[in-house]
């Protein structure tokens, strides 16, 4: 059962929500936002993509397993702590530089990407492992 | 140098079963031999006759973790003892485990816990200390489980470690309360200058502690009955772990805070009482024993118990006496114990009954066997009998008469056991069992060679250097240096007649055994009473208990879960709520907005439209309303990043309902009046108490010292102005690791559970 309006709107909102979700994660750290409700933004957008697409399309616009974002994320979030270590500092410490176009990073937002991904991965592996069943 | 010797055995042991795989399972232990050969050296080269700490490096600064090594005579001789006897074993493992698949695992624990061992003796940092005690439990767990594809082997291995671990907690509490009351963690500097203590029972409490520490490592009644079952492990493991090095590891603690605790009123009757009991039972119980390694496990622990009984008799003379009986014992018992390997490797069988005549066709090994024997007797010319007169001499002039008669007892029932593990099987007529007519390998026999020579070097030359190291020991352990004097002959004294008894004791108690036997048989109903018995009831104990309360809590039924999780949640409130300051507070009467009022009107109408529907849609968008209008309640006041999330979170709650809806049960009124009544019930009383909760938090006069030290420092530590953000990823982000760890956790969870789906019902 395919709505037609319910595909037009997605195909304008899939890319504006998952664009939102990046603007959410950006900026987190000055106004409200950040990773883990970036990352239930997406996830959304994805559940809204196969509400009207089916979930085979959704796979495959999402291309690899879930997993592999959870995976990626603690991985991000992780390795964010490691950073520190190059100057001695304790693990997680939260480093800054600024970057000529990008301005201010750290390793922070390495950090809040790694939740980002992480909540994404989780939501949509279980988001289709019910939706197949 | 020796604490970096030490540092460099576990590398030596990871590298093991490389080098054995390279270099083969003949030249891979050869090389091995190098690591406890340059230790030996090391070791003996040190300047032990003032105590010293050597140059140290830091291994964890903040806990005051450090590589000391405390030098004396003392903890010199035990590491001359650990790498001494630790080369011949590893040479002997070589030959007697040249088969084995896992020779190079062997290797791996083996040198692995001759580096625990040295680190237990050679530590003077109390953390370094009790990290290479537990390692030593550990290592001892994973050698006597070495055969692990047979049972007992393993339930032997599980037992080791469970009543040494036992005794590994009581030495950490011990350590922690040494701490606090010398404010350092190092051995040496407590022992420099033990001071009054501030309490008798901070006193009492680290002896008790000490005490189980020891007893339980070294096997003393009545946690003895490790020792036997750990005869599972391979022979050269118990020649090495449990007679010569590991077991005595309880004797080297006791004898380390022998200063700090002789002149304690509970010392000299534990040592002496416990010590003795265990001399005793140990060698009651090897007399009546048929297995080689048995027989020698029982009088291994006699031996310990004299170790420990001497230790009580806390005289100087006691401690020196203590010193060469230990040196004594490590030679000829290792020996023994590397003799009672090669019969059991060469005939296959270790039973005294069925074994005889082997010295036919062993000439040479029955020499030195039988010198170790003698030696283990305590007969001239061999340094067991020095050991054994001073002993007798020190009990004698403390003025211990009953002591002294279960010594000379005790040491009697040695002189029969020795007998039996070594003139049984080497010189009584052959028995049913035809004898390999070949001579076991030298690698085999140098061990017990090198031993038997140095039980009679010893004691023919006792002033070859050796004595200097024994007296240095003994000064190690008391604080005060006195003479030692050892020689085999001292004139007639009352320690030559009792050593005369003694023998004539033990020769009759050899030749009473059928008799011992027939009473030990009747005695094995006493064994249901015995202390391994009571182990055994603890361990099934506990896991009855542990099954109990998994049948109870883990029922597999949701709601079950929920119920249990709110219960707990409601019953902590309870119990908190009486440590709140001041009366219960009341509501707060600031009114009510009309759009604050329209939300609650949702949110209840919500509640209601869960609660009442018989459509289980219509129950799950009732839920969503709820949620939606806790968010438009945070969004009112002021906390923007809580709204969005929840608002996220109900979206997405709605549509994994919705998915998992269809394969639901029907929706209907399952339950009972009864429990809808009790779950009404239980549900309020969450609301209630939580309400409650948030009313005396709010009510709570003194501020919070973190939020506005968040507030202050979110931008200058955490360059951003969202706080909410960076306390979640910047000042309490390890928290949000954890978080986030559990969140992919529990997705593969799901995942697996959708798997296993109607495989298990």
């Amino acid at each position: 059962m395919r709505s037609l309006i319910l595909l037009t709107a997605s195909r304008l909102l899939f890319p504006l929500l998952l664009l939102f979700s990046v603007f959410l994660l950006l900026r987190g750290h000055n106004a409200p936002g950040g990773g883990f409700v970036g990352g239930l933004v997406a996830a959304a957008a994805l559940a809204l993509h196969a509400l009207a697409h089916g979930i085979s399309a959704t796979r495959s616009v999402v291309a690899v397993a879930p997993l592999n974002f959870v995976a990626l994320g603690l991985g991000c979030a992780l390795g964010s702590g490691l950073v520190g270590w190059f100057w001695q500092q304790p693990y997680l410490t939260g480093l800054w530089t600024s970057l000529p176009l990008l301005g201010k990073v750290g390793t922070p937002l390495l950090f809040d990407l790694g939740v980002y991904l992480l909540v994404i991965g989780m939501v949509a592996h279980v988001l289709f492992l019910l939706w197949e069943e | 140098m020796l604490a970096v010797a030490v540092a460099i055995g576990f590398v030596v042991a990871l590298l093991a079963p490389w080098c054995v795989r390279r270099a083969g399972a003949v030249w891979g232990p050869r090389l091995l031999v190098a690591y406890p050969l340059s230790v030996f050296v090391l070791a003996l080269s040190r300047g032990y006759d003032a105590a010293h700490v050597e140059a140290a490096f830091a291994w964890v600064p903040r806990f005051g973790l450090r590589w000391s090594v405390l030098v004396d005579g003392w903890s010199i001789l035990f590491a001359a003892l650990i790498s001494g006897i630790g080369g011949l074993v590893v040479l002997y493992g070589a030959a007697y485990l040249r088969h084995h698949e896992h020779l190079g695992r062997f290797y791996l624990y083996l040198i692995g816990f001759m580096a625990a061992m040295l680190g237990v003796v050679l530590a003077s940092n109390l953390l370094l200390l009790f990290v290479c005690w537990e390692l030593t439990s550990i290592f001892s767990y994973l050698l006597i489980g070495f055969e692990h594809e047979d049972t007992k082997s393993r339930k032997s291995a599980l037992q080791a470690l469970l009543t040494t671990g036992v005794g590994g907690l009581a030495l950490v509490v011990a350590c922690v309360l040494l701490r606090a009351e010398f404010g350092t963690w190092e051995l040496a500097e407590m022992l420099r200058h033990a001071p009054e203590w501030s309490s008798p029972a901070m006193e009492l409490a680290t002896i008790i502690l000490l005490l189980t520490a020891a007893f339980t490592k070294s096997a003393q009644f009545p946690f003895h009955f490790w020792l036997p079952s750990a005869m599972a492990a391979p022979t050269p493991v118990s020649a090495y772990l449990h007679s010569a090095t590991m077991v005595k590891a309880g004797v080297f603690l006791l004898a380390r805070f022998y200063p700090m605790f002789q002149e304690h009123w509970l010392w000299q009757p534990v040592l002496l009482v416990g010590g003795g009991a265990t001399m005793f039972v140990g060698a009651a119980l090897a007399l009546s024993q048929r297995d080689l390694k048995l027989l020698l496990a029982y009088s291994t622990v006699s031996a310990l118990g004299t170790l420990v009984f001497l230790l009580g008799v806390a005289t100087h003379e006691a401690v020196a006496a203590c010193v060469v009986f230990l040196v004594a014992h490590a030679l000829y018992k290792g020996g023994l114990f590397f003799f009672a390997g090669i019969v059991d490797h060469e005939t296959g069988t270790r039973d005294i009954e069925e074994l005889g005549g082997l010295a036919r066709e062993w000439p040479s090994l029955a020499v030195a066997a039988s010198i170790l024997a003698l030696s283990m007797a305590g007969i001239l010319p061999l340094f067991g009998f020095i050991a054994k007169e001073l002993a007798y001499e020190a009990v004698l002039h403390a003025g211990l008469p009953l002591a002294l008669a279960l010594l000379v007892g005790c040491s009697a029932l040695q002189v029969a056991v020795a007998g039996l593990a070594v003139a049984r099987p080497l010189f009584s007529p052959p028995g049913s069992l035809a004898a390999p007519h070949h001579s076991p390998e030298h690698e085999l026999t140098l061990g017990p060679w090198l031993l038997a020579a140095a039980s009679l070097l010893f004691a023919l030359w006792p002033r070859a250097g050796f004595t200097h190291l024994l007296a240095a020991a003994a000064t190690g352990i008391a604080g005060e240096s006195g003479e030692l004097k050892l020689a085999l002959w001292h004139g007639w004294t009352p320690a030559l007649t009792l050593s005369l008894v003694t023998i004539a004791l033990g020769v009759g108690a050899f030749l009473l055994r059928p008799l011992w036997t027939t009473v030990a048989a009747q005695g094995t109903r006493w064994k249901q009473v015995g202390p391994a018995f009571l182990y055994e009831l603890a361990v099934s104990g506990l896991t009855q208990l542990a099954a109990w309360q998994t049948r109870k809590l883990q029922t597999g039924r949701l709601r079950q879960y929920q119920a249990l999780v709110l219960t707990t949640a409601v019953g902590s409130v309870l119990l908190a709520l009486p440590l709140a300051e001041g009366a219960l507070p009341g509501l707060p009467r600031n009114g009510l907005y009309p759009t604050e009022a329209a939300v609650f009107v949702a949110m209840l109408a919500g509640m209601v439209i869960t609660m009442v529907t018989s459509s289980r849609l219509t129950a799950i968008v009732g839920l969503g309303v709820t949620g939606y209008a806790v968010g438009v309640l945070f969004l009112m006041f002021g906390a923007p990043d809580l709204a969005m999330t929840q608002f996220a979170i109900e979206t997405l709650t709605v549509i994994l309902f919705v998915l998992v809806l269809y394969r639901l049960p029907r929706f209907e009124s399952r339950s009972t009046p009864g429990a809808r009544v009790r779950d009404a019930a239980l549900a309020s009383a969450v609301g209630a108490s939580i309400a409650v909760l948030v009313l005396v938090l709010l009510a709570d006069p003194t501020p919070s010292a973190l939020a506005p030290y968040f507030l202050a420092h979110s931008e200058p530590a955490g360059h951003g102005r969202n706080v909410v953000n960076v306390i979640l990823v910047d000042f309490r982000s390890l928290d949000t690791l954890g978080e986030i760890t559990v969140l992919g956790l529990a997705a593969i969870g799901v995942g697996t559970l959708m798997a296993m789906r109607g495989k298990y019902r």
